[in-house]
């Protein structure tokens, strides 16, 4: 996941995605789809928590379609709001397939992260954090 | 028989894309239906085509159509709900000749015309003249349209 945070192009993003959506459907990385959505959702409401609107929100994953045009293509608007959505407001989003839901949490993360103006060790700390929630997703089963 | 856009149908489309909705929706229930249906539909076609063109130019960028889309949708809850965005983009994109709308409902791709064209309307900010203008141009596409 690092890997694709820390990607420099589309290119590289996208070798990034393929091996990571690889990986959590071989099920070769327990425990990667909980750490993405932690990560995700630490992310989310580092950059629009407190007081965000949905006007935000569509603002925000537009942007990211019209930056790339990998992300236009790929990126399903609506599955990519209700993420964040979701992530926000704690209320379950629509539950699309389990693949256009990572893809969106793993793009928005990425576009989060550059927004945020993390750092490596900034990217280490939130990735840090979100294991520390995925495990105890899984240890709840949440 | 195919029918001409009507005076009257003109006027219904001025009334909503003037946000006067007490008239827009007078005018609209007056409207002959079974004209309308080939008329007004044509008429708004013709429009949202026109506006489009005046937005984006001849060579469109998806990336501004996502974003002008964007920029609709986060105007009001109501809006954000009702468009769909890959929708909104596709009734665009398609008048450029890109992609196609065979598997939509006309419903639906009327009433994604109707939001947007609102949309591309309002941030163009024409005065009465400069809009009637546009309407005798939208008119006269939909006449070719229907023809």
């Amino acid at each position: 996941m690092h890997a694709y945070l820390s990607a420099s192009s589309d290119a590289e993003a996208a070798e990034a995605e393929r091996q990571f959506i690889m990986l959590a459907r071989t099920g070769d990385a327990d425990g990667i789809g909980e750490l993405l959505y932690a990560a995700f959702v630490i992310a989310a409401r580092r950059a629009f928590a407190p007081s965000w609107e949905s006007a935000d929100l569509i603002r925000f994953v537009a942007d990211v379609r019209s930056s790339s045009g990998e992300a236009s293509g790929i990126l399903d608007p609506k599955v990519a709001e209700n993420q964040l959505r979701a992530a926000l407001s704690q209320e379950p989003a629509p539950c699309p397939d389990e693949e256009a839901r990572a893809r969106a949490q793993l793009i928005l993360l990425a576009t989060l992260t550059n927004r945020l103006g993390l750092t490596t060790s900034g990217l280490d700390k939130l990735l840090s954090d979100g294991r520390t929630t995925a495990d105890d997703l899984i240890r709840t089963g949440g | 028989m195919i029918m001409p856009v009507t005076d009257a149908q003109v006027a219904t489309l001025r009334a909503l894309l003037s946000d006067d909705t007490d008239h827009y929706e007078q005018l609209f229930g007056q409207l002959d239906r079974a004209q309308a249906r080939s008329g007004y539909t044509a008429l708004v076609t013709g429009a949202f085509c026109e506006a489009v063109e005046r937005r984006f130019g001849r060579n469109y960028q998806p990336a501004d159509v996502i974003a002008f889309v964007g920029q609709v949708r986060a105007r009001s809850e109501r809006v954000a709900k009702g468009l769909d965005p890959d929708v909104a983009e596709r009734v665009i994109r398609v008048v450029y000749g890109d992609g196609s709308l065979a598997d939509l409902s006309d419903s639906a791709v009327v009433s994604a015309q109707l939001v947007l064209l609102g949309g591309l309307i309002a941030d163009e900010q024409l005065d009465a003249p400069e809009l009637d203008a546009f309407l005798a141009g939208a008119r006269k596409l939909a006449d070719q349209l229907m023809s």
